[in-house]
């Protein structure tokens, strides 16, 4: 009588593994770079729907504890008849067509190459804010390429490319950091880093540098694929301390990064 | 046959879903994982030989859009599979709506946890660029989503189990 050397479910459990360690080896070596292309290929139109579906519902949604809500009550009714009249010119920018114009007449007038790309969906890593874009290679969309949004407002670069798709870092990621400078009489040198996802922090701007909330940070091209003039954000507050090296500032950028739509990929 | 098509389906829904509608519009750990929920309705129906290669397949998929070294996500899935099935059938022995919902809970639990822990190891040995988990209340976000898929797990159970007859109490016998 044949004798089992082991169960079913070890054997079973074996077979996975051998088959994890023989997906790994497929596509390391790139055997399984068809299967991977033609499954996004496949899923892309059903995520652009997903994706916007989600724009659409939570877009308008602005979520704040009572207790934040209570303390800026009184700033915000003050302000309120110029960010009604502000709020309404936005809506109206805020339609695909228009951005895509926009950024398409931006782009043309700065002579530069690039590539209009859709955010389809978010990379599965909780901690971060990178974004999957449906275009990738093919398109020529390489790592480190700048992302911007309207008229040439820097909003990430690519982290990685595939031949349909590639992924887009958010300059607010933890990871992120960019050079840039203030525009100022000496255009104040620093670094644009992201906060948690949630905001930018500009710092290594030199003690001695005077520099002013509201001035406009703009990115430095000391990165090689990033090119200069491209618009981080104003300047919202500043942070001296007279004992350190060098001074930060909070930058605000002027749009929404985590409600964007459709953005360009500079290719140059 | 029939049910393979429509777990197959279900599949690339629930991921794409999670995918283009959840995780894009949340910062930090998403408040709701449908995947895992659904992962949790796998362990919870099948037996251990076709969830093992649903699981397979789902982090396959789930493969194609991450950044993490390629097969990280599918032994993540599998691991957690695992571990739901052994505590159904070992431990909570009875399928009713309170191990559905317990299931959904340390379900959650365990897929973060594994991926936090893989996510620091390819850190730490330079196999990926990005830290994966600086997030803003890390902690408290995975228990949130936690409880938030145990909610939803009893939210669906009821709803199944008015739909369709498979979903009463049944002990488990061991075999």
């Amino acid at each position: 009588m044949r004798q089992k050397i082991f169960n079913v479910r070890i054997n079973i459990f074996l077979l996975i593994a051998v088959a994890i360690v023989l997906l790994v080896f497929l596509h390391t070596t790139g055997i399984l770079r068809p299967v991977e292309n033609t499954i996004f290929y496949v899923l892309r139109p059903v995520e652009k729907a997903a994706y916007n579906a989600g724009l659409k519902f939570f877009a308008s949604e602005n979520i704040k504890s009572i207790e934040d809500l209570g303390k800026s009550n009184q700033e915000l009714q003050n302000q309120l008849s110029n960010a009604l009249i502000e709020n309404a010119r936005l809506h109206s920018l805020m339609t695909k067509s228009e951005a895509l114009q926009q950024e398409v007449e931006y782009l043309k007038s700065k002579n530069y190459k690039f590539e209009v790309a859709q955010i389809i969906g978010k990379s599965p890593h909780a901690g971060t804010q990178i974004y999957i874009l449906d275009r990738g290679t093919d398109d020529n969309i390489q790592i480190g390429m700048p992302v911007i949004y309207r008229d040439g407002v820097l909003v990430g670069k690519i982290v990685d490319s595939d031949k349909n798709s590639s992924k887009m870092i958010l300059i607010t990621d933890s990871n992120s950091s960019i050079g840039t400078y203030i525009q100022n009489e000496t255009n104040s040198p620093g670094i644009v880093m992201g906060k948690l996802g949630l905001s930018l922090e500009m710092q290594l701007i030199p003690q001695s540098e005077e520099i002013k909330i509201n001035q406009i940070v703009v990115t430095s091209g000391i990165e090689e694929s990033i090119p200069e003039g491209l618009v981080v954000g104003q300047i919202s507050s500043i942070s001296t301390q007279t004992e350190e090296l060098f001074q930060t500032a909070s930058i605000e950028s002027p749009i929404t990064l985590d409600r964007l739509q459709v953005v360009s990929v500079i290719i140059q | 046959m029939s049910r393979n098509i429509l777990i197959g389906i279900m599949a690339i829904v629930v991921l794409v879903i999670q995918i283009s509608f959840i995780d894009p519009f949340t910062i930090g750990i998403p408040p709701i994982s449908i995947v895992l929920l659904f992962l949790a309705l796998l362990a919870f129906r099948l037996e251990i030989i076709p969830l093992l290669w649903w699981s397979f397949s789902l982090g396959v998929v789930h493969e194609v859009f991450s950044l993490l070294p390629f097969g990280t996500f599918t032994v993540v899935t599998i691991l957690t599979s695992i571990a739901l099935y052994y505590l159904l059938n070992t431990i909570l022995t009875n399928k009713s709506l309170f191990p559905f919902v317990l299931l959904a809970i340390v379900g959650s639990i365990i897929y973060n946890l594994l991926l936090l822990l893989s996510s620091v190891v390819f850190y730490a040995m330079n196999s990926i660029e990005i830290s994966l988990y600086q997030i803003p209340n890390l902690w408290t976000g995975i228990l949130l989503q936690a409880l938030v898929n145990g909610v939803a797990a009893f939210i669906l159970f009821l709803l199944l189990r008015s739909l369709t007859k498979r979903f009463q109490n049944q002990f488990l016998v061991r075999k």
